[in-house]
């Protein structure tokens, strides 16, 4: 069960200047020999040294100020079609983790079905250039920008608490592998959200806000998320609770986003279509959705929270089309889902630190714009919700059901909002909800987020304009 | 010893207090992908975290197997220096007596090969082979040994050395057209505990049962929730909603209702942290208190939110030993194991499942919503009960109620108790919405 929470990442620093240890490449490729010699089909050696600032203020106190460094070496195995996965602390262990991930690799091949590394090779280096690198930045500068957050949610009568993330990150990895794929890659994250209680009479409601992207401190500069959250938040204590049943609705960007990435994104994962845990299998060059529907990953977008050049196989990124015109036309892949699904390899293999062996990842993924403006939309609806924000969403790609959480809604009556909701929860099965999308608007936003899958969190984007659906199933209260 | 060379360091530095929280140990762990292992792994780590005070200013610092102390030391005081005051801070924890507990270390874990690691998983995997419509089968098994050590320069100077699996199988299956899955998962910190050959034909069984369906309207009927669905709901009432900080700080639709009745007069719910062989369990909490079994409701009363440290002191109280942190993070505020006490409702599973109309709910990965207390989302396998007896997997049903709606209206608490996740306790059945397709 895949689960997507807006969880904030929990690692993070306040550092100014600390040498990241890249090592020459002959120290590493001596752990290739090494495995080779021992007989492995193929091995990949990723080493990676990351730096976390987190601030953390609640109701303007600053309650947590801190910084944190990581370092390892992780080696990769394969003998076989078995993987095996060790871990060095330094160069030193290095031997050791690459004699561990061998011998894991031959235990695991015993009950593996074999896979050949016919796969591409990469070389390159990719570096974000942040206009403010957080790691040259006081914390002063970082500290008046939560303050400006937090001051404009304080602004808003009935706001009960506030909460002012900040987080930056620094993630350095090189990656070299016996079928000589060498990259490097140096990624500046940032991030800041908002997560404002309002509270009347007996009433408390929340919203959450939160803006990412890599780069610097530039991303976070301008922000009106204390605003956003806390105006939300108080308009929710009028709000009713949502009619259960099915109507027809409009999901706002954010929803429609967190949809098309939970619902269908997962299930478009090579390595869940490979293990027969996707409704998807089989389905390339099929109707997954009314023809309006195009779905895009694109880790190469510029500046998102989800972007990348290389994933954490070495592989170049690629831009694709899931799904065009309502066919779908592309798996995301890593090197092994790739070769077995015979397809194109575009990337996705992701993981989410040293400790962790890679997985098939989202990156940005979209739904590309349409022709149409949300009060077009409207109009059309005599009696539906407009369900606006996501908290959580998660599906089961094998059955193709999916339930996601969102922050509230507007009932339509006639063509007109009419009356706040509170919370809802929608479930529904995928691809009927995307052969019912009968509108798509021009307003594509790109909003961030963390997703996890089996324990591993990744940052991602998020993104689609304003989706109209004929019917969907509220589960109200 | 990193730890106290990193406190040493700070105090040298300048820091009034400080204290390092470290951690160290081995993970195995086992994936398996459509019935075949796909990857194996044994992973060693250390991590030391470090807070550091001067006056109400509080820093911290961390970092994954440092080579020394030194460095992590002088960066959380470095982290002190530019930090804002706290008002709320009063300082790093006094020590307190700890009389350790049995039931937290299993020497087979800590011995555990990745060659018995792989039998047991491969074991509950061949095991959910129940039938030829059981078309794929993933998982994963983890174990880990590890050692916790605080050290701070108020006296705190406790270790421990825990054993912890955990194990997740996801089950597809397919008739025809028609396609389902289930999934099942354990665990706990005794090896021995864990039926692999059981846990493999339930989640197999299920995984078949689901691809026969109905589905229900909008309809009030009794839930009947197993324990592993409660895991997001049960444990959230203490965890989140009588977390002392959401309740200070207001965002828990429980923070105006301390001394107020929220549930059944039948019903109590309480934490404990000494329970053998639970997840949740240890002698202390990761601030070094000790850890003690709490009434949170008492008796249908909210009795007492849990506390850290740092919460209890802003209400001039005692940690109920509920500090809960990685060697990365702050020390936070989080339950233990969390049971439903209800001896004048306890009855039969059977005895629960008689009704003329209602439904099962396995699992659901739903939480509730802490600043109103309403739950409201998908019961993920869910099964309709028709006179007493389970007919058919429900598809694609919501269900929603508000918490203190449940505490108030649980008829019944099964006598099926399992401890999972940090969750003791049987079946219980309440009244609720549930909204199918249509």
């Amino acid at each position: 069960m895949f689960k997507q929470q807006r969880k904030h990442p929990s690692r993070h620093i306040i550092t100014v200047k600390i040498a990241l240890p890249i090592k020459t490449p002959m120290e590493l490729e001596e752990a290739i020999s090494l495995a080779l010699d021992d007989g492995v089909d193929f091995i990949e050696v990723r080493e990676e040294k990351s730096l976390h600032t987190v601030i953390r203020m609640v109701d303007g106190v600053v309650r947590e100020f801190s910084s944190g460094n990581e370092y390892r070496i992780s080696v990769r195995s394969l003998f076989e079609g078995g993987w095996g996965f060790g871990v060095a602390s330094s160069l030193e262990e290095l031997e050791e983790a690459v004699r561990d991930s061998v011998k894991l690799a031959k235990l695991s091949s015993k009950w593996s079905e074999r896979v050949e590394p016919e796969w591409p090779s990469f070389a390159g280096k990719f570096e974000t250039k942040p206009k403010k690198p957080p790691w040259e930045i006081g914390p002063e500068e970082k500290l008046d920008l939560i303050r400006e957050q937090d001051d404009q949610a304080r602004s808003y009568e009935r706001v009960r608490n506030r909460n002012v993330l900040y987080l930056d990150s620094l993630r350095d990895v090189r990656i070299i592998n016996s079928i000589g794929t060498s990259i490097s890659q140096r990624i500046s994250r940032v991030r800041m959200s908002t997560h404002i209680y309002a509270y009347e009479s007996g009433i408390t409601e929340s919203a959450f806000e939160s803006k990412a992207g890599s780069g610097g401190l530039e991303i976070l500069e301008g922000l009106n998320l204390g605003e956003e959250a806390a105006k939300r938040a108080v308009e929710a204590l009028a709000a009713k609770p949502s009619p259960p049943g099915k109507f027809p609705s409009i999901l706002d960007p954010k929803l429609a986003g967190v949809f098309i990435h939970e619902a269908f994104g997962h299930a478009a994962e090579g390595d869940s279509v490979l293990s027969d845990q996707s409704i998807l299998t089989g389905k390339i060059g099929q109707s997954v959705g009314s023809d309006m529907v195009s779905v895009v990953d694109d880790p190469t977008w510029e500046g998102l929270y989800g972007s990348y050049r290389y994933d954490d196989e070495g592989s170049e990124a690629k831009k694709k089309y899931i799904v065009k015109g309502g066919i779908l036309s592309s798996f995301m892949t890593s090197l092994e889902s790739a070769y077995r699904l015979r397809t194109r390899l575009t990337g996705n293999a992701r993981s989410m630190s040293y400790d962790h062996p890679p997985l098939v990842r989202m990156s940005n993924t979209y739904i590309d714009r349409g022709d149409w403006t949300f009060e077009e939309m409207l109009s059309e609806i005599k009696e539906g919700i407009y369900a606006i924000g996501a908290i959580y969403g998660y599906t089961d790609p094998a059955k193709g059901q999916f339930m996601f959480k969102a922050e509230g809604g507007w009932l339509i009556k006639d063509g007109e909002l009419k009356e706040r909701l509170r919370e809802v929860a929608i479930a529904g099965m995928t691809l009927e909800v995307l052969h019912n999308v009968d509108a798509i608007g021009k307003d594509l936003k790109m909003d961030p987020g963390t997703c996890g899958k089996q324990g591993q969190f990744v940052p991602v984007t998020t993104g689609s304009p304003h989706i109209r659906v004929k019917e969907l199933v509220f589960g109200g209260r | 010893m990193l730890g106290e060379d990193a406190v040493r360091v700070a105090l040298a530095g300048g820091a009034e207090e400080a204290e390092a929280f470290q951690v160290r140990g081995r993970t195995i762990s086992i994936s398996v992908e459509k019935g075949a292992i796909k990857t194996a792994s044994s992973i060693r780590f250390t991590g030391l975290g470090v807070r550091v005070s001067l006056g109400n200013k509080l820093g911290f610092a961390y970092a994954s197997n440092p080579k020394e102390g030194k460095g992590v030391g002088e960066e959380a005081l470095k982290n002190a220096r530019a930090a804002p005051p706290d008002p709320d801070f009063k300082g790093l924890p006094e020590p307190r007596p700890v009389t350790l507990i049995e039931g937290l270390l299993d020497p087979k874990i800590k011995n555990l090969s990745v060659e018995e690691a792989s039998s047991l998983l491969m074991s509950a995997i061949e095991s959910s082979k129940v039938s030829p419509k059981v078309v794929s089968v993933n998982g994963k098994l983890e174990a880990s040994y590890y050692e916790i050590g605080i050290y701070s320069s108020k006296g705190t100077d406790v270790r421990e050395e825990r054993t912890s699996f955990n194990v997740f199988l996801e089950v597809a299956s397919k008739d025809g057209d028609r396609r389902g899955s289930s999934l099942d998962f354990a665990d706990g910190r005794y090896l021995g505990h864990l039926k692999p050959e059981k846990l493999g034909r339930n989640a197999g069984d299920m995984a078949v049962k689901v691809l026969d369906s109905t589905k229900v309207g909008v309809e009030e009927l009794p839930v009947i929730l197993e324990p592993k669905a409660q895991v997001s709901i049960i444990p959230f009432l203490v965890d989140s909603a009588a977390n002392a900080e959401n309740i200070q700080y207001g965002r828990s639709f429980l923070s105006d209702k301390l001394g107020k009745e929220i549930a059944d007069d039948r019903i109590s719910i309480v934490d404990d942290g000494r329970i053998p062989w639970a997840t949740g369990s240890s002698s202390f909490d990761d601030e070094g208190i000790p850890t003690r079994k709490t009434y949170v409701i008492e008796k249908g009363t909210f009795r007492s939110p849990i506390y850290n440290w740092y919460a209890a002191m802003k209400e001039g109280k005692e940690s109920t030993g509920n500090a809960v942190r990685g060697y990365n993070r702050l020390p936070m505020v989080g339950a233990h194991t969390v049971s439903i006490e209800a001896p004048d409702l306890k009855m039969s599973k059977e005895d629960l499942l008689d009704v003329r109309r209602g439904i099962l709910v396995s699992f659901t990965f739903d939480t509730p919503n802490l600043a109103n207390g309403e739950f409201s989302g998908l019961a993920e396998t869910a099964f309709l009960i028709e006179n007493g007896e389970i007919t058919k997997s429900l598809r694609q049903t919501n269900m929603a109620f508000t918490l203190i709606d449940m505490l108030r209206s649980i008829d019944g608490v099964g006598d099926d108790i399992i401890t999972v996740q940090s969750l003791r306790g049987g079946s219980i059945r309440f009244k609720a919405k549930v909204a199918g397709p249509g």
